[in-house]
């Protein structure tokens, strides 16, 4: 595994960037106005929106990520996991239904809803921009890395390929083509880790003990893995990193936009139940793989997985194939890094259409009131083509040796403490208003950032001791932060008339789905018929 | 906006029936929330501040990772809970709507 040309597996990366360019092709034909581009035309259905939102979230970090931090950790690993797991269900309660009810493309529209349009839409978008942009270059990172490792390939040319297909996707085939290319992503990734799971779980006679019992002899630590407290190692770092994962994930720009993708409320809800359906059964699964890894392939495998275990599922899936170097295992790692490949693609891709919605409908529509309908589109294809220049350059720049963690945290932390208050105050609290959510906003980038640079990670050099705050994953901190600057800000600055009346209209809207956007709207007669989307602008 | 027929939404937000939804979904939520949170928080402090305990086993299994499966149970079973309560809402919302 030390990245020398593996041509097997070359041709199963050439075979999934065949496939996902012939579904992009597909998708290029029914991608024309701004709805069909960032929200497929909200044709999606309820099933293959949860499917491709489960997609969203099994990111290369997580499956590979977490797979290779129970190699390395045993339980701890798998705190992260879990915390995202039971994210979806506030994606549930809380924002989805209600998002679909009262949005049109972008977190930003829910927010200028009722707030001054204005300026909730530039720090909204700025904010989408900041998490979307930092998680975009983490996964390139981490794609470049595995790529490189699994085919080969060096890691600025795997970077390339990868930053070229994903700017491809959505350039030509928008939300459309992002969401099919997430959906044969999922499935091939929950076909590979089910074979994986159930193969370990075959060598141990389905035992799962004697597989923990293998695992943890296989373990320097030895029992101890079973446990927690081997990885984060204070009670408050593991409050606080869980929290952070359980509400960042809700609060990440890309997942939400998803929710736009489909017909109405209904739709939005299924699709949820269905991610958590996949993601509960991934998270319980995705222990067995970890585990697997340990007992299966040793503490000698340590060096052969990479710093951050990102190679355990992969060689583990060679390993049951009959080993590296036999042709059963040769083929077992080229069919599981194609599901590694897709995942890579799939994620970056999303990412990118969150971006391109935050600078060309937010920010240069809505804000800057320039064009029309027509001319966002193109728009937005320009602008996903600059964040993709922007995200391969930034991450050329920072080199694979990156410790992608610093990002990824980043990224959760200031969804967790700058977007998701102020989203759901405007959704549920009336007196919110304009002050309150630009200070909450202020308030979580500004605590993010501070609590982030005084973490191990980064201060008083990288991954060092004795740093200010221990807290990787500060969200602990910076979380009630972000709800304070959103309250101070609203009790302090006077009530705003216009948001307290277009409360009622937002609550009556979001909880009853009318005249929400390609939902049913009151005709003349006062019943209920299907229109195209309106086209007006708030 | 939808300008053949622009619903009268103050009248509509003071609807009965809109605000017996409204009070019942939020009812729903607020609990649901501080249910699943609570047992998040609760199973992290746990992790923390009793690792020699959660290290026990039922099983061959750690209490840890029991607690973990638990949670992955828990957002299932509370997903199907909320959708169980889903269909009342939309009849409501759609009794609402008929007289926006």
């Amino acid at each position: 595994m030390t990245g020398e040309f593996n041509t097997l597996a070359v041709a199963v990366f050439g075979c999934v960037l065949a496939v996902t360019l012939l579904i992009t092709r597909w998708a290029a034909k029914r991608t024309h106005s701004a709805t069909e581009f960032y929200a497929a035309g909200r044709g999606v259905r309820g099933a293959q929106n949860g499917i491709a939102t489960a997609g969203d979230y099994l990111s290369a970090s997580t499956f590979l990520g977490y797979a290779g931090l129970m190699y390395l950790y045993g339980f701890d690993g798998w705190i992260i996991g879990l915390g995202a797991c039971l994210s979806f269900l506030p994606v549930l309660y809380l924002l989805a239904e209600r998002m679909r009810n009262a949005g049109k493309f972008t977190v930003a529209d829910v927010l200028a809803f009722r707030l001054k349009a204005r300026p909730v839409r530039i720090a909204t978008a700025i904010n989408t921009l900041l998490i979307s942009g930092i998680y975009l270059v983490a996964q390139l990172v981490g794609a470049g890395a595995v790529i490189e490792a699994l085919a080969g390939i060096s890691f600025p040319v795997a970077v390339l390929i990868c930053g070229v297909f994903m700017v491809v996707y959505v350039v030509f085939g928008g939300m459309l083509a992002t969401t099919w290319v997430q959906i044969v992503k999922a499935v091939m990734l929950m076909i590979a880790g089910t074979i994986v799971a159930v193969a370990v779980l075959a060598k141990f006679n389905f035992n799962p003990g004697a597989l923990l019992d293998g695992a943890a002899a296989n373990h320097p630590d030895g029992d101890a893995i079973k446990g927690p407290g081997t990885y984060l190692t204070s009670p408050i770092l593991i409050i606080s990193t869980g929290l952070t994962i359980f509400i960042g994930t809700a609060g990440l720009p890309h997942i939400l936009m998803r929710f736009f993708t489909v017909p109405d409320s209904k739709a939005a809800r299924t699709s949820v139940l269905y991610t958590i359906g996949i993601i509960a059964t991934f998270t319980a699964m995705v222990t067995i793989i970890g585990f697997g890894a340990r007992a299966l392939l040793g503490q000698g495998a340590t060096e052969a997985v990479g710093p951050g275990g990102n190679l355990a599922a992969p060689l583990l899936a060679a390993d049951l194939g009959g080993g590296l170097g036999t042709t059963g295992g040769d083929i077992a790692l080229a069919l599981f890094s194609a599901a590694a490949f897709a995942t890579i693609l799939a994620v970056v891709a999303g990412l990118v259409i969150a971006s391109a919605g935050a600078i060309a409908h937010d920010l240069w529509r809505n804000v800057l009131g320039r064009g029309s309908e027509e001319s966002e589109r193109k728009v937005a294809r320009i602008a996903s083509i600059g964040v993709g220049v922007a995200a391969i350059a930034g991450t050329l720049a920072i080199g694979s040796g990156f410790n992608v963690t610093v990002l990824v945290s980043m990224a959760f932390v200031f969804a967790a403490s700058a977007n998701f208050p102020p989203l759901l105050l405007a959704l549920l609290w009336r007196r919110f208003n304009t002050a309150g959510a630009l200070t909450g906003i202020t308030f979580g980038i500004v605590a993010s950032v501070v609590m982030i640079v005084l973490s191990p990670p980064v201060w008083p050099g990288p991954d060092s001791q004795g740093s200010p705050s221990p807290l990787t994953f500060p969200g602990l901190v910076t979380i009630p932060i972000g709800f304070l600057g959103c309250w101070l800000g609203t009790v302090l600055s006077r009530r705003e008339e216009t948001t307290d009346a277009t409360y009622d209209e937002l609550l009556v809207r979001s909880e009853t789905g009318i005249g929400s956007e390609g939902g049913p709207e009151p005709s003349r007669s006062g019943r209920f018929e299907r229109q195209p989307a309106p086209v007006e602008v708030r | 906006m939808n300008s053949l027929a622009e619903p009268g939404w103050e009248a509509l937000a003071r609807d009965p029936e809109f605000r017996a939804l409204v009070a019942s979904r939020r009812r729903f939520v607020a609990i649901g929330t501080a249910i699943y949170t609570g047992y998040l928080i609760a199973f992290l402090a746990l992790l923390g501040y009793a690792k020699d305990f959660m290290a026990n086993e039922i099983g061959g299994i750690s209490l840890a990772l029991w607690g973990g499966l638990s949670i992955c149970a828990l957002t299932v079973l509370m997903a199907w809970l909320y959708a169980r309560r889903a269909g009342e809402w939309e009849r409501m919302a759609q009794r609402v709507a008929e007289r926006a």
